[in-house]
């Protein structure tokens, strides 16, 4: 049987060529899945006929390292903590880490995405050990 | 273990219990699982969820309605339930 972090990249790599249109890559954070429009995406908006505003949390299966985290950047009129860098291992098969990342700002844009991502990696998240709860990293 | 005890809501677990719409009904698990982005689909489940708190509505890219559950689920809850085809 295939470790899971084996699993996960397999999992990473069949969406990404099932959702080219949701696959993003950014030079200072690498690649990722995106499940939520974000708010700059001014043309996925008008198709979907939403205003900028629903943006308020965004999903993405995120590639870091030799890794993928499961990430939720929500702004903190969604998220139920304040604003903060979260995490906690996911159960599953197979298992996530998953990262919160909570932002003062109203809406997530990709640069939102992109200023949380770099915040995990200077924390140093892809090191760090985890329980099945949201913990406070940052 | 929704059918048989229900599922707790644990806000230390984060912001709410993903939920859509139960106007989706998914030829198969790879659709449900890009159109979701749920890590599994294997089966569903509809629940009538009036009166149990929730957050704000978002979308998913695919046009879904997201809804974040905040309270727990109980098993009367259950209208119905299945496996996705694979």
């Amino acid at each position: 049987m295939r470790d899971e972090r084996t699993q996960r990249l397999a999992d990473f790599d069949l969406r990404a060529s099932a959702e080219l249109d949701s696959t993003f890559s950014e030079a200072s954070v690498g690649t990722y899945i995106s499940i939520h429009p974000t708010a700059d995406e001014v043309e996925l908006l008008s198709r979907l006929g939403i205003s900028a505003e629903a943006c308020m949390k965004v999903d993405c299966y995120w590639k870091h390292g030799d890794d993928v985290y499961f990430l939720q950047v929500e702004s903190r009129y969604y998220a139920n903590r304040p604003p903060g860098l979260w995490a906690r291992l996911s159960a599953g098969q197979p298992p996530y880490v998953n990262l919160v990342g909570v932002v003062g700002d109203r809406v997530i844009t990709h640069d939102t995405l992109h200023r949380v991502m770099r915040a995990f990696k200077e924390a140093g998240v892809r090191d760090m050990v985890f329980g099945d709860t949201l913990a406070r990293i940052h | 273990m929704l059918r048989k005890d229900g599922v707790r809501f644990d806000p230390a677990r984060g912001s709410g219990i993903p939920t859509t719409t139960r106007n989706f009904t998914p030829a198969n698990q790879d659709i449900a699982r890009a159109r979701t982005g749920a890590r599994n689909a294997e089966f569903y489940v509809d629940l009538d969820v009036t009166g149990v708190p929730r957050g704000p509505t978002t979308v998913t890219r695919s046009g879904l309605p997201e809804f974040p559950i905040r309270g727990d689920l109980a098993p009367e809850m259950i209208i119905e339930f299945g496996r996705v085809p694979k």
